[in-house]
């Protein structure tokens, strides 16, 4: 008995002991593209710089992967870069007066004075450049507004100076939310490749390219908080993205910053990568061999460490203001003419613009609208291309490479929502990243009010417009089931 | 060694029974509740399907308590009875009087617990006793779907119907009721099988593929609740969950308009284009 009780243990005890072992800690993957470059222009390289004085230092310069690090941080300590409108979190702060005698305390100001603040807490210097200046602080004087920090700063910070206490704290609650909601399906850096994802079909966004499909926003214009909310809070009908109704609004805030931080720096790394690309893949050089070579790693290192920087900022910039645009009120799109009644008329005539040459929504969505045109069996070109190139199956393709279904209108499932604002939006826009193309060009408002109500009533073909049927409903003797054809058995 | 066996089966009955008395004090015991009641079902039919969990639960007890009274006494019996030297053991072939009463008395309790539930479940799951305040209107259609309940109203002032119709009202997650009278929805699965589970109201059915299950049930107060998948239905089965809303006949209604409107909406802030036949 004691022997078997004492096995028990023995066998138990290194479980217990060892529990689920160690978490691996998440890790932002390369893009594809960025797996191209060669080693050098990835991850950057080491040169050796002669002096004047005949000495020689070495020198590491960075490559893409070392500035996606320096600029975005791993998922475990996310950076906050100030020149991107991503709204991080923190306690915005100014230095008021420097300390007399010591460099590394200032009184400062806040606009919400924080009461406590813990030693240890990162202060992040707003900065006009790329370069990240983190303090840590050592102590917070509530009452004589005195900062202290560890270490002393280069030179004393003049009054005024922006900073921004536990940056990236929203950043990091909503990295923490995605993780457990999202990172399955849509990966860890946002690249919709996460574990389930191979199961899915359509596959989940893939955000790094900064095309996100259901939007209130004009072509070209990524999308707002409030549609990533939407599409957070709502769901997808029609995919597998379900709705997450019960998250607060704190959490809804924080994973839609986050996505927009994953987004930006899928966009950063695309930008650098296509950058690099055209000079120093591995396929562009896969001839060069010896002196060539190291005179092709000399001409790199140079780039890196000027030209590519440079260019780097103006590529932020463009993003920055790109991800500012979407919140301006003229960039979504807002009906000015009200609904055109749904009439029976007014479906004739939206149904012969669905029909007619112009808008040609039968080539893809099939004169029955089941979602079977024409194109679904064509050989679709390869867009940009050079020279023109088909893809090798036929059928429609999306802006991620992956084969697409133009929507079957009968089943009356609308992705991006079925309020008539929404389907507004999708004619008028488009739906982006796919061959859905926007026709506001070549309608007028009410020609697009038919088309949505055409639309609207392709699930119900047969049945009156609501409108009519109350009126014969008033002369039926009060049944409350109304006169139904057709479709309805 | 055999006094330790001994210890051990008066210790279990003991210690179940003393879980059982101190569950209500510590929260173990019935969902939530009302502050005024903890532990009370939210539903009328929730307090008879507790009231039947109760009964059977006496019934139990007392049978498990008694059996291990009964093994305590007899191992007991054994330990004192080896201790003397002279001591045989008893050899017995069996009584026919002792099987006949030990089938016949479980078999009346259990035949007892079948008839005596028969009422409850018939109001539950019998279609033709449903109340009939809730069978004449159907509320809602709520459709399961991995990871989420996609919810269908009928227009305000309309039947619902078993396929959609242009003027029906969607929603995710967000079931509404009126409280204080029995309500009836149509449940359905678009995928795998799923379980329409709401726990302050003790009401449970499984979504069927090509089914739609009528389920009824009625919230005694104006509440919000918690309703859940309780059929592992995949990977993400413990993210399937959504909100009941209880609410009173008027807010209810407000909230069936403002629902309408929002689907509706235009885009445009003057008067809204699309006009809904609504005869209330």
């Amino acid at each position: 008995m004691r022997c078997v009780l004492l096995l028990t243990a023995a066998l138990l005890l290194p479980l217990v002991a060892s529990g689920c072992g160690e978490v691996p800690e998440a890790q932002y993957s390369l893009s594809d593209d960025t797996l191209k470059l060669i080693s050098e222009a990835r991850s950057g390289m080491r040169i050796t710089v002669q002096q004047a004085d005949g000495s020689s230092e070495r020198v590491e310069i960075d490559g893409v992967e070392n500035w996606l690090f320096n600029l975005f941080g791993t998922p475990e300590s996310p950076v906050a870069w100030q020149r991107l409108p991503i709204d991080y979190g923190g306690v915005a702060g100014e230095v008021a007066a420097v300390t007399e005698g010591d460099p590394s305390s200032f009184t400062a100001t806040f606009t919400d004075p924080p009461l406590e603040v813990e030693p240890g807490t990162s202060l992040q210097w707003v900065t006009p450049g790329d370069d990240l200046v983190v303090s840590t602080v050592s102590e917070w004087d509530p009452v004589s507004q005195v900062l202290s920090l560890t270490t002393e700063l280069d030179s004393p910070p003049e009054a005024g100076t922006q900073f921004v206490l536990q940056p990236a704290d929203q950043l990091a609650f909503g990295r923490k939310l995605y993780m457990t909601h999202c990172m399955h399906c849509h990966g860890v850096a946002g690249d919709g490749n996460g574990p389930t994802a191979k199961y899915l079909n359509p596959r989940p966004r893939d955000y790094r390219q900064g095309i996100f499909k259901f939007t209130s926003l004009k072509q070209k214009v990524r999308a707002s908080r409030d549609d990533l909310r939407r599409v957070i809070q709502y769901g997808i009908p029609g995919t597998y993205m379900p709705s997450f109704m019960l998250l607060s609004e704190k959490e809804f805030s924080a994973i839609v910053e986050y996505v927009r931080f994953l987004s930006m720096r899928g966009e950063m790394e695309k930008a650098m990568t296509g950058l690099l690309a055209g000079d120093y893949s591995r396929e562009a050089v896969a001839d060069v061999k010896g002196d060539e070579r190291n005179e092709m790693l000399a001409a790199l290192a140079e780039y890196l460490g000027g030209g590519f920087r440079e260019e780097l900022s103006e590529e932020a910039t463009v993003l920055a203001e790109s991800w500012q645009e979407v919140e301006e009120p003229d960039a979504a799109i807002q009906p000015t003419v009200a609904r055109v009644e749904d009439s029976a008329e007014s479906r004739l005539r939206g149904r012969a613009l669905y029909l007619g040459k112009k808008l040609d929504c039968k080539g893809c969505h099939g004169v029955t609208g089941e979602g079977n045109g024409p194109q679904t069996i064509a050989y679709q070109e390869i867009p940009g291309s050079q020279p023109a190139q088909k893809y090798p199956a036929p059928g429609l393709y999306d802006a991620w490479n992956q084969p697409i279904m133009p929507r079957d209108l009968t089943q009356g499932i609308y992705r991006g929502g079925r309020r008539p604002l929404d389907l507004y939006r999708r004619v008028h826009s488009g739906v982006k990243g796919t061959p859905m193309a926007g026709f506001a060009n070549a309608l007028t408002e009410k020609d697009i009010w038919d088309v949505v109500n055409y639309v609207m009533s392709i699930p119900f073909e047969g049945q009156q417009p609501a409108a009519e049927v109350s009126d014969s409903e008033q002369v039926a003797s009060g049944k409350t089931q109304h006169g139904t054809s057709g479709s309805d058995r | 060694m055999n006094r330790f066996w001994i210890g051990l089966f008066v210790i279990w009955p003991m210690a179940a029974v003393g879980s059982c008395l101190i569950a209500p004090q510590m929260g173990w015991w019935f969902p939530a509740g009302s502050p005024q009641a903890p532990g009370q079902a939210a539903s009328p039919l929730g307090v008879q399907i507790d009231d039947l969990f109760h009964l059977i639960l006496i019934v139990t007890t007392i049978t498990f308590i008694g059996v291990h009274i009964a093994l305590g006494y007899v191992l007991w019996q054994g330990v004192r009875n080896r201790a003397d030297p002279n001591y045989r053991a008893l050899f017995t072939h069996g009584s026919h009087n002792l099987e006949v009463i030990w089938t016949i008395v479980p078999a009346g309790v259990l035949l007892f617990i079948a008839l005596y539930q028969m009422d409850v479940w018939a109001q539950f799951r019998i279609q033709a006793n449903f109340p009939e305040q809730a069978t004449k209107s159907p509320v809602a259609e709520v459709m399961a779907r991995q990871f989420e309940w996609r919810i269908r109203y009928p227009a305000p002032g309309k039947q619902l119907k078993l396929t959609p119709q242009p003027d029906d009202l969607y929603t995710v997650d967000d079931l509404h009721v009126p409280a204080g009278r029995p309500v009836l929805i149509q449940l359905r699965t678009m995928d795998v099988q799923h379980s329409f589970f709401i726990p302050e109201m003790r009401i449970k059915q499984d979504a069927v593929p090509g089914l739609a299950i009528p389920v009824w049930f009625e919230a005694s107060r104006q509440d919000k609740f918690d309703l859940v998948c309780a059929e592992l239905c995949g990977w993400g089965h413990y993210k399937m969950n959504a909100r009941v809303w209880a609410q009173s006949d008027e807010d209810y209604n407000s909230y069936l308009r403002a629902l309408q409107q929002e689907q509706f909406d235009d885009g445009v802030d003057q008067e809204p284009g699309e006009t809904v036949a609504s005869d209330e």
